[in-house]
């Protein structure tokens, strides 16, 4: 039987997470006939279904229990009763993924974006051959391509994942009861949120990392207010260990040894130990592509593959693997495989942690900072000193700026507490318009609100600026009086 | 209430009418000892000698529970002799399960003079729990329920062949297969969800139920699509299919006039083309891997009963 004809299109896109449905987006925007090619007949990708969206309806209910406790100062005892279906607690979550694949089905019909659901797999550089549910068979050929097809939770070889009592991140909210305790192993940020979600909502958590501590490419001040905020909670980071042996029980336990002996038992356990890019079945070989030795495609600034037609975007590129990211990745390899303006400074994308409390960063840490500027200052300002953090009862907040030596340009904006993700977003635009760090002074914010604690932060760089002026007016001073009279 | 067909009393349909509008449905109870069970397993600190002591105090559950716990799904190197024992080595969760299917089979799928037919039903029921639970796995479902949505699929059967054969009784008539056959295929989704809800078995299970032939591509009803799916697995195991006909082109002519393995492919036909693929998202290969585990899906099934 010979081959189907392949249809032409300007741009095809495989996976329909957030990267390649805002890659096919734009080029449809821009004119260009676009495909998007998605194994999963509703859109949104691992995003909707298993990630992002339902793991933020349940850590809705999780941060309304943690904050009700701390602003009622435990005047009422409110707890999640021990035996509870965890579908009661995310009952808006079909309501919430139907909406966010409607509203993404429609973007993508109102830009005409031609969507064939099927696996895709490459024959050759420029053609895709698509096979759907039913085993029919279609091809499609692009001028360019982007794979955006995600990833998958790493499947390891030594645990007996059964998605029962043990789990991955795919398969944790399918439980059907919140679990009285649980044993996360990892300290990403997946594992991280879900621990610090199951934590506030009672369940006894352990997290087991090899790393002294979690989320180690967050600024260490932030994670420690993630930590503390965990053990309020109940939990337990058991830093520079690892398992050595993982099995459910067949009774009642998932029961754990760990590398020094000790034992570990709980009623769940997570697997969220990495991830791995979703390239199987792809046959990238026919594209002239080769997966890097941790399993992902290597990619330029342009995300171009060595084969200059094919870009990659999202997960499947690795770190760090946020939908954020992912989307403004999509948008960029479409505009320059199309020729198009991309605009803007792709590199400023803002990183949120949806853990509890949530954390977020912009821009450059203190030690990226110091290393490319010397000498900066540091800016912070504690929520809990700011009238309406008190007011929220909140408790290790902490917004921190870091500002370069002369104390004006804003290199960096890092923030846990309430409103964390939402928070970085008014640093970020000051970053973006080359602010001084002075703008958060000499204008007026809200007040009460968090956001006042750009005001304090950027008030502590300005007097941190003023001290080092003195003494460095100080030090000339005395520098000139050391110094022989010129002739 | 759906059309009745011509055969159907006029007198039996007026009071089906009636039955089915008011909700006055003669459910079976499941048995005291079930439903503490159901109370019990669910707490968190649910304790083994309790569960225990509840379990013995129905001689008939405690027998088929030993008989069950020693069969090869669960038996460790020696054979658990008490009750203890069986607690121990099947865990709470699946203990609640086994109950639950004990319960279904000795009081819900038992109808006099159909004894066949109930076997056949519930050893259905049986595989269709088994493999509801394999494509959940598969496809990120819920695990821990879909074993109960897939034996409470049909439940709805049984309590309406009971309910019109009684109504028939009531006005004297002899009832007609094809009217009984026409009421379960019309009426057993709803009334099975019914039950559940008597049982107290939560709103998931009894949507699964409800919907297991009215799924559509409703995300809120893949635990009814996963039912159905794994029903039309489960006739096809039953049949005994091995997963080596249609798919592989192992099929001859010859082979065409044997009624088994006709039934057999026709029973394959009906998972491929079976609308939950698309609903549920399952693949060709996924597909395959399915059907070959057929055999061990009947072992099973024939161990339980």
């Amino acid at each position: 039987m010979s081959a189907p004809q392949a249809s032409r299109f300007d741009l095809v896109v495989i996976g329909g997470g957030p990267a390649g449905q805002k890659a096919a987006v734009q080029a449809s925007k821009a004119g260009r006939r676009a495909l998007l090619i998605d194994r999963e007949a509703n859109a949104g990708g691992a995003c909707v279904r298993y990630g992002t969206i339902p793991s933020k309806t349940l850590r809705e209910t999780a941060v309304a229990f943690e904050a009700f406790g701390r602003r009622t100062g435990g005047v009422v005892d409110v707890k999640v009763p021990g035996s509870t279906r965890l579908a009661s607690l995310m009952t808006r979550l079909d309501h919430v993924v139907r909406g966010n694949e409607e509203f993404l089905t429609a973007q993508l019909q109102r830009n005409h974006v031609e969507v064939w659901h099927g696996r895709a797999r490459f024959v050759s550089p420029r053609e895709l051959e698509v096979t759907d549910l039913h085993g029919d068979v279609r091809r499609a050929t692009g001028t360019a391509i982007v794979v955006a097809t995600g990833s998958s939770p790493r499947v390891p070889t030594d645990i007996p994942i059964d998605h029962e009592h043990i789990l991955d991140s795919d398969s944790i909210l399918t439980i059907a009861w919140l679990p009285k305790s649980l044993i996360v192993l990892g300290a990403g940020v997946i594992a991280c949120e879900y621990a610090s979600v199951f934590a506030a909502l009672g369940t006894q958590v352990t997290i087991v990392d090899a790393a002294a501590r979690p989320l180690p490419f967050l600024d260490a001040e932030l994670v420690r207010g993630f930590t503390d905020a965990f053990a309020r909670c109940g939990g337990t980071f058991l830093g520079a260990h690892r398992a050595k042996t993982v099995a459910w029980n067949g009774l009642d336990a998932v029961e754990v040894t760990l590398d020094d002996g000790t034992p570990l038992r709980a009623e769940k356990l997570l697997f969220a130990l990495g991830r791995t890019a979703n390239l199987d079945g792809l046959n990238i070989g026919a594209a002239g592509l080769v997966a890097s030795s941790r399993g992902t495609l290597e990619v330029d600034p342009c995300f171009r593959t060595p084969v200059p037609h094919i870009y990659a975007v999202g997960d499947v590129i690795g770190p760090p693997a946020l939908a954020a990211t992912a989307m403004e990745q999509g948008r960029r390899a479409a505009c320059h495989a199309l020729g198009l303006p991309a605009g803007g400074r792709g590199e400023l994308v803002p990183i949120g942690v949806y853990t509890v409390p949530e954390m977020a960063c912009v821009g450059l840490d203190e030690d990226a900072a110091r290393a490319r500027f010397g000498d900066v200052l540091v800016g912070r300002a504690k929520f809990d000193e700011l009238a309406r953090g008190r007011i929220a009862g909140a408790e290790g907040g902490l917004l921190k700026l870091v500002v370069d030596p002369a104390g004006e340009r804003l290199l960096g904006v890092h923030v846990v507490g309430d409103g964390a993700t939402e928070l970085v977003h008014v640093g970020q635009m000051a970053i973006v318009g080359g602010l001084a760090v002075d703008v958060f002074v000499e204008q007026a914010l809200n007040f009460p609100t968090l956001a006042e604690a750009y005001r304090v932060a950027a008030l502590d760089v300005i007097n941190q600026r003023a001290r080092r002026a003195t003494v460095d007016r100080v030090a000339r001073a005395r520098l000139a009086d050391t110094l022989p009279a010129s002739s | 209430m759906t059309v009745a067909p011509a055969e159907m009393d006029p007198r039996v349909c007026a009071r089906l009418d009636d039955v089915i509008a008011k909700g006055d449905l003669d459910v079976p109870a499941l048995g005291e000892a079930v439903a503490q069970l159901l109370i019990e397993t669910r707490k968190p600190d649910a304790d083994v000698r309790r569960v225990a002591d509840i379990i013995r105090r129905d001689a008939a559950l405690a027998g088929n529970l030993m008989k069950l716990a020693n069969s090869s799904q669960y038996a460790g190197r020696e054979p658990a002799v008490t009750l203890q024992q069986v607690v121990s080595r099947v865990g709470t969760t699946a203990l609640r399960d086994l109950a639950l299917v004990i319960a279904t089979r000795t009081r819900a799928f038992r109808v006099a003079g159909h004894e066949q037919e109930m076997r056949d039903l519930f050893a259905h029921a049986f595989a269709t729990g088994l493999y509801a639970q394999e494509v959940a796995r598969t496809r990120r479902l819920g695990v821990e329920e879909a074993f109960l949505a897939g034996l409470f699929h049909d439940v709805g059967r049984p309590l309406v062949l009971q309910l019109v054969i009684d109504l028939y009784a009531e006005v004297g008539e002899p009832v007609d297969d094809r009217v009984l056959a026409w009421a379960a295929d019309a009426l057993h989704a709803d009334i099975g969800a019914r039950a559940v809800e008597t049982w107290q078995l939560g709103k998931n299970l009894a949507d699964a139920v409800r919907y297991h032939h009215d799924f559509g591509r409703d995300t809120a009803r893949r635990p009814a699509a996963l039912a159905a799916f794994a029903s039309a697995l489960a006739r096809y195991a039953l049949a005994g299919g091995t997963g080596t006909a249609v798919g592989t082109g192992d099929t001859t002519d010859a082979d065409l006039d044997d009624p088994v393995v006709v039934a057999q492919l026709e029973a394959e036909i009906a998972v491929r083309e079976h609308p939950a693929v698309t609903a549920l998202g399952v693949y060709p290969d996924d597909v395959v891997r399915f059907l070959q585990a057929a055999p061990k899906v009947v072992k099973q099934v024939a161990e339980a009963l």
